[in-house]
């Protein structure tokens, strides 16, 4: 990339440690200020990682959540300035860097499995 | 007030976002500073992109040369005429930037498009082409008829046809200045522009 659009692209990054580390299969919750006429709060929305993507300033991910019976999807840029904050419940343990499986499956089939530490043995 | 253009490059795109978080498309163009050569009532002569000294000798020819030189200005590689709404109190070899403009302010953006060369009536005039099925083998792009046959026994003039494509000045209007970087002498302008990156542009000020 041009060095002057990447330094222009730069100055509008959040800060590397202000974001959680997280990857496709982990469960977040993610708090989004939504404008109501003069008035601003956060909205949460909380679901399973099925896509990241990995661009620099453009760099987002999709989240999946069954609400009411619906599948609801929604992507957000990490560096938005409407994306408050970013909450890592649950670590997944997957084998793919895009989910787009569980769009397919229903009920007890789109549960992800849970990332266990491991530790080792004290010898 | 003053010169109302500026010369600049085209750098590229990319994306920022406003403070309440609307993502806006934006081109990167560096502008100027362009040196005052000389000015007319209505307009001024602008020099862009300085010739590096060891350069002026092989680049420009006598006459060029010595042209900069009454001027008493640098050698510039990109000499354009810029429209000015007053330039009364514009001195010779004085400099002008990107502060002329302000974020929010609307603008249009000249540049030479990029070239397509010998370009078919599909791309170039976006014509629908011709059916792959029913028998078709190798007409799929083709420009199809040119005209009637027996009544006019010729091609009307105009006739949309293959041919050279691009590499025409154009200019995109009615662009809107969304960051002015005067440190770097950067111009953020929300869309696209013509060209490609690295080509000369022409930003005025919409009026």
């Amino acid at each position: 990339m041009n060095p002057i659009v990447e330094s222009i692209e730069r100055g509008y990054m959040k800060n590397k440690k202000d974001i959680p580390e997280f990857r496709p299969g982990d469960t977040l919750r993610v708090a989004i200020k939504v404008r109501e006429g003069e008035k601003e709060r956060l909205q949460n929305f909380e679901g399973v990682v099925i896509a990241k993507r990995y661009a620099g300033l453009r760099e987002n991910f999709t989240i999946r959540k069954i609400s009411y019976g619906v599948g609801v999807e929604r992507t957000f840029m990490i560096h938005s300035p409407n994306l408050a904050e970013i909450a890592v419940l649950r670590r997944g343990k997957v084998a793919r860097a895009k989910l787009y499986y569980l769009r397919d499956r229903v009920g007890k089939k789109t549960r992800v499995k849970d990332k266990f530490q491991v530790t080792k043995p004290a010898q | 007030m003053g010169v109302n253009a500026i010369l600049g490059t085209k750098i590229g795109m990319t994306q920022i976002f406003t403070d309440t978080g609307d993502v806006v498309p934006v081109t990167v163009i560096s502008c100027g500073p362009c040196t005052i050569i000389r000015k007319s009532e209505k307009a001024v002569q602008v020099g862009y992109r300085e010739i590096p000294k060891d350069a002026v000798t092989r680049r420009l020819n006598k006459p060029l040369r010595l042209m900069f030189e009454k001027a008493g200005v640098k050698p510039f590689r990109f000499v354009r005429n810029l429209p000015a709404s007053e330039t009364d109190g514009i001195a010779p070899n004085s400099e002008i930037t990107v502060s002329m403009f302000k974020a929010g302010e609307i603008v249009h953006v000249t540049g030479t498009t990029k070239g397509k060369g010998f370009a078919g009536a599909m791309e170039r005039h976006h014509f629908n082409g011709a059916q792959q099925t029913h028998g078709q083998s190798d007409r799929t792009r083709a420009t199809g008829s040119t005209g009637s046959g027996q009544e006019a026994s010729r091609t009307w003039k105009g006739k949309r046809l293959p041919g050279h494509l691009g590499d025409v000045r154009r200019t995109t209007k009615n662009l809107k200045v969304v960051r002015v970087d005067e440190q770097k002498n950067l111009l953020l302008v929300k869309g696209a522009i013509p060209g490609a990156s690295n080509g000369l542009v022409i930003v005025r000020r919409a009026q």
